[in-house]
């Protein structure tokens, strides 16, 4: 992890290393950022050119659109070096978990 | 029908067609085998001319399920050259003897039957990569792939109640195909999902299954279940077949989805997944966060 006054870059294959499934990574990954921004403004997490393609893991990412503003999980939240393809699996996620909630909620 | 597959106690003859279509009579000879007494066991594939590899890893659950029995496995190897090929090529010659071939020359990219103990993170882009490394540069299959492999590999040690699996693979680069098969002798999809008190009523594994399938449906709890959504969603876009075989179900998902079911169960689950590649394969649309 490192970090200027307004900004925390957490690293990816760091958090990868943690114990259990991709998707418990994703909850511990979800929770750092959580924890992030209770200190900084934005939160980068850099994927160093890491390839990822766990819809498990980017689903817990993705959870952040629930518990928070989209507008503002967009403008505090960063992605370096990320595959693009995994990019398109985060929106992808992120598209399906707040279209699965408006129809719940209608 | 029966006695055609099963002459005697301890000696079996797979069908010529032993692929996932041969799941009922598949699944049928491991049950016989575990619970026959005899302590030696014929499996006949003289007949066999096409070796999938679902039938990789259901022989590599076999030879398992032999030795746990205490019973001696002999084994009459395919006659016919496509499957013996098949048979050293996917791994199964060599699973059963270390001194057999590893390979033979072949047109086929292969991932033999490996046993897996744990969701190894790097396996599924180490797989992608040879399997696709002879396929035309279609990006985006080679993406859903690798996400098709990583998620099947971590459902099965998640959900599978289970400590490994096998796996097998190979690509045709002339037919710009990919076939891949995980299999696990774990609880199954509809023994996981009654764990959940939500699905627990439901008696119908084929209902439990495609229930598995669906976006947000999973055993664990109810906002999870992304990995076979997401399979399901790019076999139903693109040329493929995904087979689901669990319990007393098999789901073949295409365009449209068929269910069968089998009159033995069917102990763990295995999915079978072909890929056809094609220029316009689709998998996943452009990042538009302005979208969202």
């Amino acid at each position: 992890m490192s970090s200027s006054s307004s900004m925390v870059r957490l690293r990816f294959k760091t958090l990868l290393n943690s114990p259990g499934s991709l998707r418990n990574i994703g909850e511990l990954i979800r929770e750092t950022i959580k924890e992030g921004w209770q200190k900084y403004d934005i939160v980068e997490l850099d994927f160093e050119n890491e390839t990822v393609a766990s819809g498990s893991l980017f689903d817990e990412i993705a959870k952040l659109f629930l518990e928070f503003h989209k507008e503002e999980v967009k403008r505090r939240l960063k992605f370096a070096n990320i595959d693009p393809w995994d990019e398109r699996l985060i929106v992808h996620l992120v598209k399906l978990r707040l279209s699965n909630t408006k129809s719940m909620a209608n | 029908m029966k006695k055609k597959y099963k002459p005697e106690s301890s000696h079996y003859i797979l069908p010529a067609d032993a692929k996932i279509a041969s799941a009922p009579v598949l699944s049928e000879i491991l049950e016989n085998i575990r619970s026959s007494v005899s302590s030696e066991i014929t499996v006949d594939l003289s007949k066999v001319y096409w070796i999938s590899p679902f039938t990789a890893c259901w022989f590599a659950a076999l030879i398992e399920t032999c030795t746990n029995e205490n019973k001696r496995l002999i084994t009459i190897s395919p006659q016919r050259e496509n499957a013996e090929h098949q048979w050293i090529n996917l791994g199964i010659a060599h699973y059963l003897d270390p001194k057999a071939p590893k390979s033979v020359e072949s047109r086929y990219s292969t991932f033999p039957v490996t046993r897996l103990t744990e969701p190894s993170y790097p396996l599924a882009g180490q797989v992608t990569r040879l399997l696709t490394e002879k396929l035309r540069g279609v990006e985006n299959f080679h993406k859903a792939l690798h996400f098709a492999i990583r998620e099947v590999i971590e459902n099965t040690f998640e959900h599978g109640q289970t400590d490994h699996c096998f796996m097998c693979a190979y690509s045709v680069p002339s037919r710009q195909v990919v076939r891949l098969c995980i299999l696990d002798t774990g609880i199954g999809i509809p023994n996981s999902m009654r764990t959940s008190q939500k699905y627990s009523s439901i008696t119908e594994d084929h209902q439990l299954i495609e229930s598995a399938s669906e976006y947000g449906v999973s055993s664990k709890s109810a906002d999870r279940g992304i990995g076979l959504y997401v399979m399901r969603d790019v076999t139903q876009k693109n040329e493929a077949q995904l087979t689901i075989l669990s319990g007393k179900a098999k789901i073949d998902i295409t365009k449209s989805i068929k269910c069968s079911e089998l009159t033995t169960s069917f102990r763990g689950t295995a999915i079978e997944l072909m890929l056809r590649t094609r220029q316009n394969f689709q998998y996943l649309t452009v990042s538009d966060w302005e979208a969202i």
